[in-house]
């Protein structure tokens, strides 16, 4: 039979199925464990709870809220129920507007100060601007905000005025609103969750694949100093850190290198909870590191490294997903935990774990002022009720034995 | 085998029960007659290292000194639950004393029959050894300077050495233990004969623009260097050094505390020390005459000297209970050996001290309640909600919001009235910006201190003009501060930080208890608002807090001090240059004269006046701020008599009773 060159029909034949097959697309693992987590109605809400909250925690500064930091500390002030008096932001816009040009000046001056002229000069000049610039409104009213912070906090003033939401939530021992309170604390909370979170996925994943690939030796050493360090009492290394990196002159040398309080705080517990995040890693990775691709990658000359973090992690990024929304919750109970020991934020800002603190403190069978432990209580709980839901969700969805569901 | 097969599922029931009973053993602890709420965890239970409030009702009740503060006989009659009843010191351990005319030789009689819990007789000897340990440098008492009354007791904290004077060396290398001063090491008495110095170092000199620190360090490395020649008079050798061979009596030793750093004498045929001190036994006015006479002889004549003795650092200690466990181990309950009404059973971290009474105390028929407990809360709410469940029959510590209604909803088991107690921030004079005075006193003026008592308080607490509280007979105190952010501002100005302009941001230290940082939260804003300075809060535990302070490793710091007998002098003398109390780097010679003169001062008005003056340069310099003036506030059961309010807190625990049957609810408490 003599061998026929494709005919036309045939080629048009192949080019509806190369079209057909283009059509057809393939379900990855993401999206299966998406449409299932879809199906999943609980896990939704929370999803979008969550989403919600860091929204609203991220624009906080731009809400009409009151100051979280200023008290009213005055007889009728103090521990007001909620209610819906009238309240104005304590401050004249025309002052602000008044220091702002000032300062503008200030620091235009110290623009078109001459290379050669006397440091004196300069130094009292920025003496003046550093001066006038902690005068300013802003940073009495909501302790030293950044630049986005500031920012967001002027389109608030531009839109809404000196207008706030009266204190529906109530007031605290100093006066305080407790509305804003929960808000602003919901901005520390979150973050240290979520860093402390990505901290430990940083450290924990990429040193329990190190250590589960590698095997051997190294995997022993590595993993006898996570037990080492497992078996140190955890609070006892919390207090021990924070102490020793609050002391005065290595704060000042942290300081310099812009590390303030809060970010050390966010640093140590995100280096404590990478502890089981590597354990988990290491056991995946031991038991996916003989399968067929990881050969495959090798033979094709690949090296460790490619082969850890470009074919084995994404494998396990499922498990490591689960386990951080699990670990997120844990994070914001044990950040409120210390700020209860007075280890977490400083005053005058604030956390949800602090405010609990408050809360308890006027819960007596004497009186209780309700405000100062609900409303904080219930956005912690629903905050963690949500992680929680997302993370079960997020187990089921993900787990390849489950695809029959 | 089989047999043990079979028996093992017995066995292991049996093991479960056993270990289950053994835990429930824990919990069934039997109720104590009396128990009270004692704040922290006290960090010691040794009278000469306390210091602080829940060591000083703990103290008080394992403890005597020679002399007791009690209300006189028919204080129940005379006076009414809302008033303070004045105590008087009565005899103890001593069971009296004579004063010499002059007021400066104080001769206790030591009472017959006062015993140790161990059995042996309290002596004029151990009072004499034990503020010898008191005041020995290493012990370290923050306390020391309420025996720098006493001749020559200064000279000895210190270790002031001079030329012709008499010694006492320590020799290096003689002791049990290295870190225990006590028992000591070999001890050479004699007479130095000289003291060759080394050139002093550069941060001495007075130009040196070293700081404080440095200063001190220098210093000390200096004087370890310096060779003294010592005649040696006796030679008490200790029982690791039996037999020291280079001494000789009569002889001379060439002596040095760091051989290698004393670069003019050959450093070998140096002998290697320990410390040099005065002698104690020739220069220091206390002496045990014999057993049953303890004569004390004072610099100058101190009218409240009688009070100071019954203050718990002026204490006996055990000398054998000391020197055989060592310390802190000695004051373990299974070592412990105490002269007070009460010895402690036993001691739970972060739970309970128990105690049980002492059936050796002398005066032990007097003393009603078998057993006590004092819990270690440390927070308020938990404290009034033990109250509250009848866990606890006084409570010490209420949380601030609460106290309005507990006034209202329970006036008879709620007593209060004035303290001598002031709340106040010490201000560390070390640091930049706060070394000015007028920086201080601008900090002092900016507090609206009737604000803080008015909300956060709320107990009827006084805002504090000056320090010494009012209430003490015959002391007028010198004209105080307001609160006025005007002046205050202004004054920041003159200092040369107009609006706060060039000021280094301050952090104020307080101990994380309940209102301490509402109340630091407060004077942050007001800083804030009034100087328009940035203030950091940082709360710490205890022990650091306690640390930070000793070490001046702190801007603002909280404080409270309740007096320690009721004198104007109690809130003054704690900030002379010399006093560890002081912790402020404070230094003012014109105030510590005016301390000095008013305590040899014969005449009560002309000493007054000197106080009012030194109080007045307090105020000027301001190297603390005074907040507010407490008072008093308890809950005590209506079962609980005897219990009565005094100006200065203290309640002892001899006096009380509980009856349950004739205390109608609703009935008058004490």
């Amino acid at each position: 039979m003599a061998v026929s060159t494709p005919t036309q029909q045939d080629l048009s034949r192949y080019e509806l199925l190369l079209q057909e097959a283009a059509q057809i697309r393939g379900v990855s693992l993401w999206m299966d464990a998406w449409r299932r987590l879809r199906k999943n109605w609980a896990a939704m809400i929370s999803l979008w709870f969550l989403v919600a909250l860091v929204i609203t925690a991220f624009f906080t500064p731009f809400l009409p809220l009151q100051s979280p930091q200023f008290q009213l500390a005055d007889k009728e002030h103090k521990y007001q129920p909620p209610n819906l008096e009238r309240i104005e932001l304590n401050f004249q816009l025309e002052d602000a507007k008044q220091l702002e040009r000032e300062a503008a000046e200030l620091a235009a001056r110290l623009r078109r100060l001459p290379a050669d002229a006397p440091e004196k000069e300069r130094a009292d000049l920025r003496l003046d601007l550093a001066a006038k610039r902690r005068d300013h409104p802003f940073n009495r009213l909501w302790n030293e905000p950044g630049m986005l912070t500031s920012a967001m906090i002027r389109a608030r003033v531009a839109i809404f005025g000196r207008w706030c939401i009266p204190s529906i939530c109530g007031r605290d021992e100093l006066g305080r609103d407790v509305l804003a309170r929960v808000f602003w604390g919901a901005r520390v909370s979150l973050i240290v969750g979520a860093l402390a979170a990505l901290v430990s996925l940083v450290i924990g994943v990429s040193y329990g694949a190190s250590a589960g690939y590698l095997g051997g030796w190294v995997d022993a050493a590595m993993m006898r100093f996570v037990d080492v360090l497992y078996s140190i009492p955890f609070i006892f290394v919390v207090i021990f850190l924070i102490t020793f990196l609050s002391e005065e002159t290595t704060r000042n040398r942290l300081a310099a290198w812009g590390i303030d309080q809060i970010a050390i705080f966010y640093i140590v517990i995100g280096a404590i909870y990478w502890l089981t995040m590597a354990r988990v890693v290491r056991g995946q990775i031991i038991s996916l590191k003989h399968e067929q691709f990881v050969d495959a990658a090798r033979t094709g000359g690949a090296g460790s490294g490619r082969i850890i973090f470009r074919h084995l992690i994404p494998n396990v990024m499922g498990i490591v997903i689960v386990y951080l929304t699990l670990t997120i919750p844990s994070v914001m109970l044990f950040e409120a935990f210390l700020s209860y020991l007075g280890l977490g934020v400083k005053p005058p800002d604030v956390s949800w774990g602090l405010l609990m603190n408050e809360g308890i403190k006027v819960i007596t069978p004497v009186a209780i002022f309700w405000w100062l432990v609900l409303f904080p209580g219930l956005a912690l709980a629903m905050t963690l009720f949500a992680l929680n839901f997302l993370g079960d969700g997020l187990r089921d969805a993900l787990d390849p034995k489950m695809t029959n569901r | 085998m089989p047999f043990l097969r079979k028996a093992f599922p017995y066995l292991a029931i049996a093991l479960g029960l056993a270990s289950l009973a053994w835990a429930v053993s824990f919990g069934t602890l039997p109720k104590a007659d009396f128990t009270f709420d004692n704040g922290n965890e006290i960090r010691t239970a040794d009278p000469s290292k306390a210091t602080g409030q829940p060591e000083n009702r703990v103290i008080n009740a394992l403890f005597e000194g020679l002399l007791r503060s009690l209300p006189d006989e028919g204080w129940e009659r005379k006076y009414g639950p809302g008033e303070n009843v004045p105590m008087t010191p009565q005899g103890a351990m001593a069971e009296s004393f004579d004063v010499s005319e002059d007021g400066r030789v104080y001769t206790f009689h030591m009472r017959k029959g006062a015993q140790w819990s161990n059995g042996d007789p309290v002596t004029a000897v151990d009072f004499a050894w034990s503020w010898r340990r008191m005041l020995h440098p290493e012990t370290a008492s923050e306390y020391a300077y309420q025996l720098y009354y006493l001749v020559g007791a200064e000279g000895y904290n210190t270790a002031v050495v001079q030329e012709g004077g008499l010694v006492e060396v320590e020799l290096d290398g003689t002791r049990r233990d290295k870190l225990q001063a006590f028992p000591r090491g070999t001890i050479v008495r004699g007479k130095v004969l000289t003291i060759t110095k080394p050139p002093e170092p550069p941060e001495l000199a007075k130009d040196s623009k070293a700081n404080a620190e440095a200063k001190s360090k220098a210093e000390a490395t200096w004087k370890e260097s310096w060779v003294y020649e010592v005649e040696v008079a006796s030679v008490e050798p200790s029982a690791e050094d039996p037999d020291p061979k280079q001494i000789s009596t009569g002889g001379k030793i060439v002596c040095c505390i760091d051989p290698a750093k004393a670069k003019s004498v050959d450093a070998g045929s140096l002998v290697k020390i320990l410390h040099i001190l005065p002698d104690f036994e020739e220069t220091v006015g206390v002496k045990a005459e014999s057993p049953e006479k303890l004569v004390v002889t004072l610099k100058s004549r101190t009218a409240y000297f009688d009070e100071l003795v019954a203050f718990y650092p002026l204490y006996p200690v055990n000398r054998k209970c000391v020197e055989e466990h060592g310390s802190p181990n000695w004051t373990k309950p299974e070592n412990l050996v105490c002269n007070g009404p009460y010895t402690m059973q036993f001691r739970r971290i972060r739970d309970r001290i128990r105690l049980v009474k002492n059936p050796k105390y002398w005066d032990e028929q007097q003393v009603q309640l078998q057993v006590i407990d004092a819990m270690a809360v440390k927070s308020e709410t938990t404290t009034l909600n033990m109250y509250l469940n009848d866990q606890i029959d006084w409570a010490t510590q209420l949380p601030p919001p609460m106290i309005p209604k507990l006034k209202q909803i329970m006036p008879k088991e709620f007593p209060s009235a004035p303290m001598l107690t002031v709340y106040l921030y010490r201000v560390n004079v070390t640091k930049p910006g706060l070394d000015n005075a007028k920086v201080r006193r601008a900090l002092n003026l900016a507090i609206d201190k009737k604000n803080i008592c008015e909300i956060i308080t709320r107990a009827g607490e006084v805002p504090a003009t000056s320090v010494v509280p009012p209430g003490l007979a015959g002391y007028t105190p010198p004209p105080g501060t307001q609160y006025d952010p005007k002046l205050a501002s202004k004054l920041l100005e003159e200092a040369g930080f107009p609006s706060g302009r060039g000021l280094p941001p301050i952090e104020i230290v307080y101990n994380e208890l309940d209102a301490h940082r509402t109340i630091a939260e407060r004077i942050q804003q007001m800083w804030r608002e009034n100087l328009g300075i940035g203030v950091q809060l940082r709360g710490v535990e205890w022990g650091t807090y306690l640390d930070l302070q000793n070490k001046l490793d702190y801007h603002v710091a909280r404080a409270g001090w309740i007096a320690d007998y009721p004198d104007p002098n109690t809130f003054l003398d704690m900030w002379t240059s010399s006093s560890q109390q002081n912790q402020t780097g404070w230094k003012n010679k014109d105030f510590d004269a005016l301390i000095e003169k008013a305590g040899t001062e014969p005449d009560r008005k002309k000493r007054m006046e000197l106080l009012r003056d030194a109080e007045a340069i307090l105020i000027e310099e301001s190297p603390i701020l005074p907040i507010y003036w407490y008072v008093s506030k308890n809950l005590v059961k209506p079962h609980v008599k005897g219990w009565f309010l005094n100006s200065q807190d203290t309640h002892p625990l001899t006096l009380l009773r509980v009856d349950h049957e004739n205390s109608p609810i609703g009935s008058a408490g004490p």
